[in-house]
């Protein structure tokens, strides 16, 4: 098996967070997804199919998606996925929380020798 | 919580709709590459390149679906699953392989089970009472110098006289009971039984604290003579009372005595038939009473302090006792179950270590044997690997493999172990006639205490599962480990590491090793057991002197009965039985032949020799026997010569005595000791020197079987004998007081306590019922016991010795065979390994005789310094057997010579097949496989 295939320097377990920012905004289909995460990051983060799946598998088996079939704009069936409640509560708080880590590492990173 | 139930809701129902989520996860991957490759031509790509550019970076389509089944956890149900079925393929691809494993498996996991499960019962298992922790015993250790057997001792019983200065004096201990057998004569329908019960203090009721059926158990007040008080077993209760809920005051005559049944306990309780209160009586002159006690440690004390009361105050009761501190002490408290089982913990133990032996041998065998097979499927993992497969992945398939392999072994080993033990629990009590348990030593019966109560349980179901998972682990994770290391790239190309010579050759030191171990294990084992195997034919074989098919009994009389009165019944018996169709000979005798203890042992001189009679040692000490005419012919013991005593020799005759061959031997061995007058004498002083005419000299007849002398033909086994009519030696020892006066000496001679033996000759043996019938027309209150023939006792006198050769004979076969499937597995490993060599070899011209030389020749290597090695390690390991042999020495050439060839022979079969299969080795395949 080849190695796990990552969304380049993505830390670990925020690809779920992206997701589900993504979706915050509107319903959208697998495809669109890492399309969307790749524009607003600005290409920064290049997400591939091999780990968007299992990912969104991963959201809906928590209950924090919810899959359903739909016509895409150019009329073809597609899975779309949109936030649950408990979805968007957990997005809340993992923001929140994110927030508080990147502060505080940047405070860190940012510290003088007279600081510490 | 939530999700923990989401979860387990959502892997169910997908579980379920297994298809549609496959069908759903399709077309959601299509679509991606679809839309993905719709992109890619918008930005201006061919239809063809852009498909192909979104597939590549896609990656694989099968890992991506694979991953997205990973992330319930019903997924990796569905992989065990998937392993499992891809196991049971495999194996069953291969069912050479898979039926020797499961067999070898099945052989570890069914004996360590077995022997798991007697262990656990006798040793483990606590005793099925409230109280078992506190149930203790006093000993007594006898030390060498005061035994009467002349070794140091370690008594379970003590004298009835001193029970009461226990009870008065020990304050560490409570609830002190005596137990004692008992049997006593009961009228039924069908005829008089003897039943076996116990006497018993009051205090072992409360003490056991089991709840009776019915009523209640014995008070202490009833420790009198005149309470006329009993409480049945269970199973007399349900056999002769049909369960009557309404027994309780209903009244049993035992031995024509009244008794009050008060109550009935159940099996838990005890197994005796009965339970009258024990009565403590002065001790009666003459007769030696050892009386079992068991007591209750009181809450709170604990052994050592008890066993440090208990020695002082032992102490204090024998008196004469030197102030020295003994080692042991002489006095101890232990544990009733530790007093049990000591006996056999050693020989135990060395099993448990055996088994274990047997099972690490088994794991190394199917690792090496599963390597052999795995040499054939480097590729195969090769490929998958290539696939996709991780490392960790592989390992798991193989790891399901060795499991599915010991569970299948571990089913099949615990039906063995089921049977096993079934045969070990009907082996492990020897069934003899109470006459004749005298003759087995200090254990009795037993050969496997609480046998009984060993079962294969829940316990020893988990052990064996456990077990078996255990061994797979052992077995699977090296051949896992190894073969999921192979590298794919050099597997697929072809470059199989199996092909490479040199340094892969000498890759199996560790294997070599240890099959050389296992011979060598093996090759010990089997000579121990072949010596315990020869040791029990030299003990069957024995020479008897009477006819194993004769029919016998012991009769029984009510304990009241005067001695005339028993005397009459008897011949009466005799005479009736004589008098039956198809019976051509039938007596009684006091002591048969087979019940060593009682025969009294002085000298029987011809006339002339008197004047030596201070010289002569206890070779020449003779037994004396008293029967009924017909007895010995009814036995089956030759008359060499002279004449049978018959119905002339009684009261009024004169005094005639057969003697046997010994005797002659001894005494005449030029001459026919026919007309010879023999003088009673005791040494030091004449006693009553009466003078006897011998009339016939009989065949020898065995005393005693004994397994511990080497020699096999001692003095006592074949002991010097002359037979005398009862009612002339009655007449003669009584004088002129009349038979039922005091006597031990007529007791003894009357076959008390155990009752005259009957012997019958019939063409046809006769039907308990019809021996009942028989006795009750003699008198309605006497009993029949033990009615056996003297093989079937032969038999069971034996039984300790056939049990010993039967299990370490299982053993020895089973490491002798696994040990066999052991060298195969080398050899076969190293063909594998050397398949090229061998090819490359036949194809410069060597013929096939000589590579199954070279692969043979390899395999004697192996199979002679393990057997060597097991010589070596028999010779230094069987002297502890030699208390076990009878007719040979623990270095009997013999044997040690018909195991080695045999198990040689077994070893190179086993290398046979592999060099067999090196000489069909096809050279051009062979070559191009490089």
């Amino acid at each position: 098996m080849s190695p796990k295939q990552k969304p380049t320097g993505l830390v670990q377990g925020t690809l779920d967070m992206l997701i589900l920012k993504t979706l915050a905004l509107q319903p959208m289909h697998g495809y669109g997804i890492g399309i969307r995460i790749e524009q607003i990051s600005q290409g920064v983060f290049c997400v591939n199919g091999g780990s968007l799946f299992p990912a969104l598998r991963r959201l809906e088996r928590d209950g924090l998606i919810k899959g359903y079939w739909e016509a895409t704009d150019n009329n073809r069936r597609a899975k779309w996925y949109e936030l649950t409640n408990q979805g968007r509560s957990t997005l809340k708080r993992e923001t929140k929380d994110w927030e508080m880590q990147t502060a505080a590492i940047a405070r860190i990173l940012q510290a003088t020798s007279g600081e510490l | 919580m939530m999700s923990l139930v989401r979860r387990f809701v959502h892997g169910v129902s997908s579980l379920i709709r297994r298809n549609r989520e496959e069908q759903e996860l399709n077309d959601e991957v299509r679509e991606y590459l679809e839309m993905a490759a719709e992109r890619k031509m918008a930005a201006g790509s061919s239809p063809e390149e852009a498909r192909r550019a979104a597939r590549i970076e896609l990656g694989s389509v099968a890992a991506i679906k694979d991953e997205v089944r990973n992330v319930g956890w019903e997924s990796k149900l569905e992989t065990l699953a998937q392993d499992v079925r891809f196991a049971v393929r495999t194996l069953w691809k291969f069912p050479g392989f898979t039926a020797v494993a499961v067999i070898t498996l099945a052989l570890g996991i069914g004996s360590t089970t077995a022997i798991f499960t007697v262990v656990n019962a006798v040793l483990w298992t606590p005793l099925a009472y409230p109280n078992a922790a506190r149930l203790v015993r006093i000993v007594e250790n006898v030390p060498a110098e005061e035994s009467i057997t002349g070794r140091a001792m370690r008594l379970p019983s003590m004298n009835p006289a001193e029970v009461t200065w226990w009870r008065q004096n020990a304050r560490s201990l409570e609830n002190i009971a005596v137990m004692m057998p008992d049997a006593r004569t009961f009228m039924t329908r069908d005829g008089t039984v003897l039943l076996n019960g116990q006497r018993v203090s009051a205090a072992l009721f409360p003490m056991r604290s089991v709840k009776p059926v019915l009523g209640r158990g014995l008070y202490s007040d009833e420790e009198r003579p005149d309470a006329q008080v009993v409480v049945l077993g269970a199973s007399t209760w349900q056999r002769y009372f049909e369960s009557d809920p309404n027994v309780v005051n209903r009244t049993v005559v035992l031995d024509g005595q009244t008794y009050t049944i008060v109550g009935v306990m159940p099996p838990e309780f005890g197994e005796q038939a009965y339970w009258l209160p024990y009565v403590i009586e002065p001790p009666r002159t003459g007769a030696v009473q050892l009386v079992q006690v068991t007591c209750l440690l009181k809450q709170g004390i604990s052994l050592a302090s008890a066993s440090a009361e208990v020695n002082a105050l032992g102490r204090q009761l024998r008196g004469s006792i030197d102030a020295e501190p003994a080692n042991p002490p002489r006095f101890e408290v232990t544990g009733e179950q530790d007093q049990m089982v000591a006996m056999v913990r050693p020989a135990l133990r060395t099993l448990v270590v055996a088994v274990c032996v047997v099972l690490l041998i088994v794991c190394a065998n199917i690792a090496n044997l599963v390597l052999v097979r795995g040499a054939g499927r480097h590729r195969e993992i090769g490929i998958r690997r290539a696939l996709g497969a991780s490392r960790g992945r592989v390992i798991r398939q193989l790891l399901t493999e060795g499991f599915v392999l010991s569970l299948a072994g571990g089913v099949l080993g615990t039906a063995m172990a089921y049977a096993g033990v079934s045969v070990l629990k009907a082996i492990s009590v020897i069934d003899v006639p109470a006459r004749y348990r005298n003759a087995l030593g200090p254990l009795g019966t037993t050969i496997l205490p609480r046998a009984d109560e060993v079962a294969v349980d829940p316990h020893a179901l988990a052990f064996a599962f456990g077990i078996s998972v255990l061994t797979g682990v052992l077995f699977g994770v090296a051949p896992a480990l190894r073969l999921s290391r192979a590298d794919h790239r050099e597997t697929i190309a072809g470059a199989d590491l199996t092909t490479r010579t040199g340094p892969a050759r000498g890759r199996n030191h560790v294997g070599q090793v240890l099959a050389t171990a296992q011979i060598g294990l093996a090759t010990t084992l089997l000579i121990a057991s072949g010596l315990l195997l020869h040791s029990f034919l030299n003990l069957s074989t024995l020479f008897l002197g009477f006819d194993p098919n004769t029919q016998i009994f012991q009769l029984v009389n009510p304990r009241e009965y005067s001695r005339s009165r028993k005397l009459e019944i008897a011949y009466s018996l005799s005479r009736q039985l004589k008098g039956l169709p198809g019976v051509e000979s039938a007596g009684f005798i006091n002591m048969p032949p087979l019940s060593p203890n009682g025969i009294r042992q002085n000298l029987y001189l011809p006339s002339e020799w008197e004047s030596q009679r201070e010289t002569l040692g206890d070779e020449y000490r003779a037994s004396i026997l008293s029967m009924s005419p017909g007895y010995l012919q009814a036995t089956g013991v030759r008359l060499l010569e002279g004449r049978w005593l018959d119905e002339r020799d009684t009261s009024g005759s004169a005094r005639a005595m057969l003697v046997n061959r010994a005797w002659t031997e001894r005494f005449s061995p030029q001459k026919s000791p026919i007309g010879t007058t023999v003088t009673f004498v005791t040494t030091g002083r004449i006693r009553r020197p009466l003078a006897w005419d011998v009339v016939g000299v009989v065949e020898n007849v065995r005393a005693r079987v004994d397994g511990g002398s080497q020699s096999g033909q001692t003095s006592t086994d074949l002991p010097l004998l002359v037979y005398t009519d009862l009612r002339q030696y009655l007449t003669v020892a009584s004088g002129d007081r009349g038979i039922d006066g005091v006597g031990m000496e007529l007791d003894m001679m009357m076959g008390e306590p155990g009752g005259l033996s009957f012997a019958i000759r019939a063409r046809d043996p006769l039907t308990l019922s019809s021996l009942r019938e028989v006795a009750r027309q003699a008198d309605a209150q006497i009993a029949i016991e033990g009615v056996t023939t003297m093989g079937e006792v032969f038999s069971g006198l034996i039984g300790r010795q056939r049990f010993y050769a039967l299990v370490v004979g299982v053993f020895a076969a089973i490491a002798g065979f696994i040990a066999s499937i052991g060298i195969y597995g080398v050899l076969a490993y190293a063909m594998t390994q050397r398949t090229s060599e061998f090819g490359i070899r036949l194809a410069l011209g060597a013929r096939p005789r000589e590579v199954l030389g070279l692969v043979l020749g390899q395999g004697l290597v192996l199979v002679l310094c393990g057997i060597l090695a097991g010589v070596a390690g028999a010779i230094a390991l069987t002297r502890y057997l030699s208390t076990m042999l009878f007719g040979l020495t623990p270095l009997d050439p013999l044997t040690y010579a018909v195991v080695g060839v045999l198990f040689a022979t077994v070893a190179l079969a086993a290398s046979y097949i592999p060099a067999r299969r090196a000489t069909k080795v096809d050279p051009a395949v062979a070559l191009r496989s490089e």
